[in-house]
């Protein structure tokens, strides 16, 4: 186990370093324009104030040198400065939104994984009933709708039909005082987050269930009278888990991407709107850090459920086949 | 057993459900009353007025020298009286109001505008406006005569120059000797205007609070909130749950709002045309007559009746005050019988051809303006009905960049004020050469073009200018390559209970901007 995490950690920076060399190739060739982006679309620029802005952000550099100037400064633990947000340190362009980003990603996930746990669960337990195929139904049709779409959509009803829950920010927006975060903000944004994000989570547990279910020691133990809730929780769920903990750790990164859409339409501060903004003006510092700042926590996700999966499976963690 | 088990669970749920629905609603803090929620369609990138646009002009928190009033006269604002410009027109003088002072109870002098303007010259602090306002072909230096007067001297004369005064002024105190374009000052601005900047949470909100020692008339209305909400009608819905006071929408959106009682709707005049600029490098748009007959083809006001919901005006040629363009009127027989002339006969499937050739082109929009696409489909549709097929496609930017003179695209562009500030950057043909597509964008080669620029550069006499501008009308209508086709007027809707909202014609905007803000220390909010 120890070997397993020092091994991760210690390959960690290779992976980033790969991230971060890609990043900055995908940029290069990107059609996007930064000087564009810094003085708006549809305002004429003439030649030389091109030049003086290129030069002042040094984006006239080549870009192993700009690379390389971001790595010095990097070992010094400095991410450089955003050229598009009024020259803010992106350390603290960072740690301002990454709260707003991890609370709501957070949320989300837990929605995911409990109500993915128990629709799944119920679903497979009562198999073609009118549960099942409703969860079912509301699984596709979930995975058809675009996220945007389903954000609207809970919008209106949910803030102006029904008149129940705030649409905008953290918290309300004529409050005075010091920034805090309001429950009831919280509640859309990571509902439409989670509801976009569990379809395949909920398919998954289900079916992974009936398999399970169809297993021998499962017609073995209920030949010997064991009741049907008993085999649910004591052999099927446990089992079917396994897999299920490495999903959710993969589950990070599509979270991540999920976020930048609903956190545009919530007016939620998170990352999200930050990457958008970021990767539209190809503000490279903002950008590789955000992609390394993601990595990181994939990598962190991945390791978890490679943890998990040894602690819940005895067959990996004592090496078995 | 099994079913009533999953009964049990469903109904526990629905309780969760209901508990959390019905937990308390908005809560109604005494703030309400005196506080302004406005969703703005993007987050600014800075608030300092050296890095914003020239006419964004809704951040209450700066003076420029001059102002405009409701009917877009210059005015002192900073300045004690308009500025003093010199017979040569090199020299312009600026005397400053002695009760001044910044939000830090700093006062005003003559070195924080040397400062600001020394800043805007500098290539280093990679102002956008160095570009724009030609700074360094002509301002010269600017320096302070006394605590109460700056001069600049100028390179050359510029009729437009006392209205580049307009930008805010910043505080030297605060701002020498650190480097301009990085510092915290960009996001915790320190003005003299009206509002004092509070808060900046970003992604979230710009809180804006009254400066109780504003050197005039204080704000009636104590807060301002500015919100960021990209998607329309997720602005739409906000507006409707109350979340949000006011906001700018495209007009369809907004005519939901007109039999509203809580809203009021504003439209507000612009100079913000809508053009297609035609393919430069089409031979077959090179004959004068096509680009003409293309221009009668378009129906102009079934686009502002349709497209706009009513709320816009034909556009002809760029807005320019005391110089409007002649109307072009809509007539499709004469566009036929120029593009015979021309030697184009129908073909057998209804499209003009010429040596087996058929008459087309491509015509872009930006793929994410809903308005500018339904133009596009307009241009289309009407000028198939001539025999001439324009196949329209949505892209990116920048995309449109590349393709620019291989393909036309629908542009926004027009300002109100002095025309200079916009006009030869986009239809001299010296930038030809430059590498911003963006100049120039139509690769415009016409003297007439150049020359009644030139006239209206080179002249201080407002008749004179007033002259060369007609010219340019004259002489863009001849070229044709700029096809205008309408000019909006950009719809706000606000709480029915503000008062002394009036509006000023504004340039191409977003949103909630200049034309309906420009004095909104004067609104007062009743509920």
């Amino acid at each position: 186990m120890i070997r397993l995490v020092a091994g991760r950690l210690l390959t960690l920076p290779l992976v980033l370093g790969a991230v971060a060399v890609m990043t900055f190739l995908m940029a290069a060739a990107s059609p996007f324009d930064p000087i564009r982006a810094y003085v708006g679309a549809e305002t004429v620029v003439d030649q030389e104030t091109r030049d003086h802005i290129a030069q002042a952000w040094g984006l006239d550099r080549p870009l192993p040198e700009q690379m390389a100037r971001w790595l010095g400064r990097l070992v010094q633990g400095d991410l450089g400065r955003s050229h598009l947000f009024g020259g803010q340190p992106v350390r603290d362009l960072l740690l301002d939104r990454a709260p707003a980003s991890l609370l709501l990603m957070g949320s989300a996930m837990a929605l995911v994984l409990v109500g993915g746990l128990v629709a799944g669960t119920l679903a497979a337990a009562f198999r073609d009933s009118w549960f099942d195929w409703l969860v079912r139904g509301a699984s596709h049709l979930n995975i058809a709708a675009p996220s945007f779409w389903v954000a609207l959509l809970a919008l209106y009803l949910f803030s102006i039909e029904l008149g129940w829950l705030p649409g905008a920010g953290m918290s309300d927006l004529r409050s005075t005082g010091a920034p805090r975060v309001d429950l009831e903000h919280l509640i859309l944004p990571a509902s439409v987050l989670a509801v976009t994000q569990h379809a395949w989570f909920t398919l998954y547990v289900r079916n992974t269930l009936l398999e399970v279910l169809r297993e021998d020691y499962v017609r073995y133990a209920r030949s010997h009278g064991m009741g049907r809730w008993r085999i649910m929780f004591r052999h099927a769920l446990p089992n079917a888990l396994i897999p299920f903990v490495t999903l959710a750790g993969v589950h990070v990164s599509e979270l991540l991407g999920g976020s930048v859409l609903i956190e545009s339409i919530f007016g939620w501060p998170g990352l999200g709107t930050l990457v958008r903004d970021a990767a539209l003006g190809v503000d490279l510092p903002v950008l590789v850090a955000v992609t390394l700042g993601s990595s990181v926590l994939v990598v962190a996700g991945n390791l978890l459920a490679d943890v998990g999966y040894r602690l819940l499976d005895p067959r990996v963690r004592e090496g078995l086949p | 057993m099994s079913t009533s088990a999953l009964r049990v669970l469903l109904a526990a749920a629905a309780v969760l459900l209901l508990a959390v629905a019905c937990g308390d609603g908005r809560s109604d803090g005494g703030a309400e009353q005196e506080t302004l929620v406005i969703a703005l369609p993007s987050e600014p990138e800075s608030l300092s007025p050296i890095y914003m646009d020239f006419y964004a002009g809704n951040w209450k928190v700066f003076n420029g020298l001059v102002d405009y009033d409701a009917n877009l006269n210059l005015v002192p604002d900073l300045a004690a009286e308009l500025p003093q410009v010199s017979p040569d027109g090199r020299t312009v003088t600026v005397r400053l109001r002695p009760d001044v002072r910044f939000h830090d109870g700093t006062p005003l002098t003559a070195d924080d505008v040397v400062f600001t303007w020394q800043a805007l010259l500098d290539p280093q602090v990679a102002s956008p406006l160095r570009g724009r306002f030609d700074l360094a072909n002509v301002l010269r230096e600017v320096r302070a005569l006394d605590p109460q007067t700056v001069e600049f001297s100028l390179a050359r004369t510029d009729p437009a120059f006392i209205h580049k005064l307009y930008v805010g002024i910043v505080p030297r105190h605060l701002l020498a000797g650190k480097d301009v374009k990085s510092d915290r000052f960009n996001q915790e601005p320190v003005g003299t205007g009206p509002y004092v900047f509070r808060e900046w949470r970003p992604g979230e909100r710009i809180v804006l609070e009254r400066n109780p020692d504003y050197f005039r008339e204080g704000p009636r209305i104590p807060r301002l909130v500015y919100t960021f909400v990209e998607d329309e009608n997720a602005r739409a819905a906000l507006l409707r749950s109350g979340e949000v006071d006011a906001a700018g929408l495209p007009p369809r959106l907004a005519a939901g709002f007109r039999d509203d009682s809580r809203f009021q709707v504003v439209e507000v005049p612009s100079a913000d045309a809508r053009v297609a600029v035609l393919p430069s490098e089409d031979p077959d748009l090179q004959d004068p007559r096509v680009r003409r007959a293309i221009s009668l083809a378009v129906n102009r006001q079934a686009m502002v009746d349709g497209i706009l919901s009513g709320a816009g005006e034909p556009a002809y040629g760029p807005f320019i005050r005391g110089a409007a363009p002649p109307a072009i009127p809509y007539d499709p027989d004469q566009a036929r019988d120029l593009l015979r002339q021309a030697g184009w006969t129908p073909g057998s499937d209804g499209f003009l051809q010429r040596d087996g050739r058929r008459l087309a082109f491509t015509l872009l929009y930006p793929a994410s303006d809903s308005v500018r696409k339904e133009l596009a489909l307009a241009v289309r549709s009407d000028l198939a009905a001539v025999g001439v097929d324009a196949t329209v496609e949505g892209v990116g930017w920048d995309v449109i960049y590349q393709r620019l003179g291989e393909a036309g695209n629908v542009f926004g562009w027009g300002q109100p004020y002095d025309p200079e500030l916009e006009l030869w950057d986009l239809f001299h043909s010296s930038l030809n050469e430059d590498d911003d597509p963006l100049t120039n964008p139509g690769h415009l080669r016409s003297r007439e073009i150049d020359g009644a620029l030139e006239a209206a550069r080179g002249s201080l006499d407002p008749q004179q200018r007033q002259a060369a501008y007609r010219r340019l009308q004259e002489a863009l209508q001849a070229d044709g390559t700029w096809l205008y086709l309408v000019q909006l007027r950009h719809v706000v809707v606000l709480p029915a209970g503000l008062t002394n909202v009036q509006v000023q014609t504004e340039g191409h905007a977003h949103g909630f901007s200049r034309g309906v803000a420009w004095n909104i220390e004067r609104w007062e909010l009743r509920r």
